[in-house]
């Protein structure tokens, strides 16, 4: 089934990650089986930040190796690891999406398992097979003062329940941009076969990994947000609500039929875009009185700091 | 209402079954008029009651509120997840707010009233009973209707009354579009009146909207090979 919730923060001092966290946990229901995050803004040094997860069965003792692969595309400038996932502030030689490409390859190349989950200017993303509140301890995200994220929480559909196959996915090699997605996409092993053959390397056979490939390109060709997700309700087969984030912002679109719900709550202070509106309940209480309305099928919306 | 006959229930911090829990308990217990405080979107409150019983939730309330029930007088003054009263036998609902996909899905009697907007799916399959929308009404709003009557005030989104068997649906604002097999209706004295009744609850009359009546071309009820191209105009 699957929840999806997003989150900007207008101004600062707004708690983006405790709001963001607990919306999905409070759309835990839709998604038991893992819980993922792509979070902006939080302080790291270098001008990129990889995500690396070390594998299933990986560990600390893949360090040395990742590094390596990193120093051969640039300097690493920081790096630390917990519970599963590295965290490498980087200056690339070549922050071109090829330049990133061939890095993530590298660092993938060197140790079995290894997976670059994202590379941002301003992101950092984790998954895990666990609840938001238990990612939230573990990989220390209280405080930080992030501008703003998407979150999911997965119910398994096409694919295995493990972290590779966890949302959200980074469009690689494009930076920072991200997808959540409540949906099925119906059209997109069509579209990856032609993707592939414009040589575009996809990670596993999940439909949100296209999607989020697909937007960053229009973005890349120049489209706005706006356009982006408004482009996709015609390019996009099945059902879908889905968010795609950016360094800037994220944007939301909804199919047609109306299939999957979404909501939107806004203030001055923040915009929320969320699955159910027990999210809401679930990070400003019972008694929030915050206009919400219901998304339009067919309609897009996108929201920038 | 009566305040000294009213029972409370607060839901903030319980679980959905320990609320539904309380209620039932009371109404076990005789009473007939209840609040419920921090709903807080929880799905499937108020399931499954048959007894007459008066419930107000204060706040919002998430999916399947009220469904499968047979004589509840529901007021929700927030807003309205999916499905609201699903399958209902008879009984009233009114949401001050707006409420979700699938509002009112197959009831069978009764009236559920919309102050806000209903979402896509509005009636679907409705079965009896009248679905009021103050508001707008979204995609496919009473999709496969096979008695009733739907009542909106303002638009309706595409595919309005596709695949419509029976039943009869005004609105009050424009028509996106009409699903397949529906057409518009002249809308009579008759008709007039009953809007007159049933937008009571809202305080609207219905001299302030151009009202159109939707009802089934019923060309879709027999397929019969030889009249394909009268099958497929009427898709």
């Amino acid at each position: 089934m699957c929840g999806i919730a997003g989150f900007l923060a207008k101004r600062e001092g707004v708690p983006v990650g405790e709001s963001l966290v607990a919306m999905l946990q409070a759309l835990y229901g839709r998604g038991p089986d893992s819980t993922g995050l792509s979070l902006y803004g939080g302080p790291f040094e270098g001008e990129l930040l990889a995500s690396i997860w070390a594998g299933d069965d990986g560990g600390e003792s893949a360090r040395e190796t990742v590094l390596e692969a990193v120093d051969r595309h640039g300097r690493v400038r920081s790096h630390d690891y917990t519970e599963g996932y590295f965290r490498v502030g980087l200056t690339p030689e070549d922050a071109s999406p090829q330049g990133l490409r061939a890095l993530a390859e590298d660092v993938e190349r060197s140790s079995p398992g290894v997976r670059v989950f994202s590379l941002g200017h301003k992101l950092e993303l984790i998954k895990y097979t666990a609840d938001a509140r238990t990612i939230f301890d573990r990989w220390r995200l209280a405080g930080v003062p992030f501008t703003h994220g998407v979150g999911h929480v997965r119910m398994a559909t096409e694919s295995r329940v493990d972290v590779n196959h966890s949302h959200p996915f980074w469009a690689r090699p494009f930076p920072d941009v991200t997808v959540v997605h409540n949906g099925h996409v119906t059209n997109y092993y069509k579209n990856r076969r032609i993707y592939e053959m414009r040589g575009y390397t996809f990670q596993t056979d999940n439909d949100t990994e296209f999607v989020a490939v697909y937007l960053a390109e229009q973005l890349s060709h120049g489209l706005t947000l706006d356009e982006a997700v408004r482009r996709s309700i015609d390019d996009l087969d099945g059902s879908f609500t889905y968010l795609v984030s950016t360094a800037d912002g994220f944007g939301v679109a909804r199919d047609r039929f109306s299939t999957k719900p979404c909501l939107v709550a806004e203030t001055d202070d923040w915009v929320a875009v969320v699955s159910e509106g027990i999210a809401l309940a679930g990070a400003f209480g019972d008694e929030f009185e915050i206009h919400t309305y219901e998304l339009a099928g067919g309609e897009s919306r996108a929201w920038t700091l | 209402m009566d305040a000294v006959t009213l029972a409370r229930v607060d839901a903030h911090g319980k679980t959905t079954r320990e609320v539904n829990g309380e209620i039932r308990a009371l109404v076990a217990s005789g009473q007939r008029e209840i609040e419920v405080l921090n709903p807080g979107s929880r799905h499937n409150l108020a399931v499954g009651i048959l007894e007459p019983v008066r419930i107000v939730f204060r706040g919002d309330v998430g999916y399947f509120c009220g469904g499968l029930s047979d004589g509840l007088d529901l007021e929700i003054e927030g807003d309205a997840g999916w499905s609201l009263g699903a399958d209902m036998m008879t009984g009233k609902i009114v949401v001050h707010g707006s409420s979700g996909s699938s509002t009112a899905p197959s009831i069978r009697g009764g009236l559920v009233v919309v102050m806000g907007d209903a979402g896509a799916r509005t009636a679907i399959a409705l079965k009896g009973g009248t679905v009021v929308v103050g508001g707008s009404t979204g995609y496919m709003t009473g999709f496969m209707m096979q008695k009733g009557t739907i009542v909106v005030c303002g638009d309706a989104e595409e595919a309005l009354a596709d695949s419509m068997y029976e039943g009869r649906i005004f609105v009050g604002g424009k028509i996106a579009e009409l699903g397949n097999d529906a057409v518009v209706k002249e809308v009579t004295g008759e008709d007039r009146e009953f809007l007159r009744g049933a937008l009571k609850p809202l305080g609207l009359s219905p001299d302030a909207f151009d009202f159109k009546k939707v009802e089934s071309g019923r060309r879709l009820w027999n397929f019969d090979k030889k009249e394909f191209t009268v099958w497929k105009a009427a898709l």
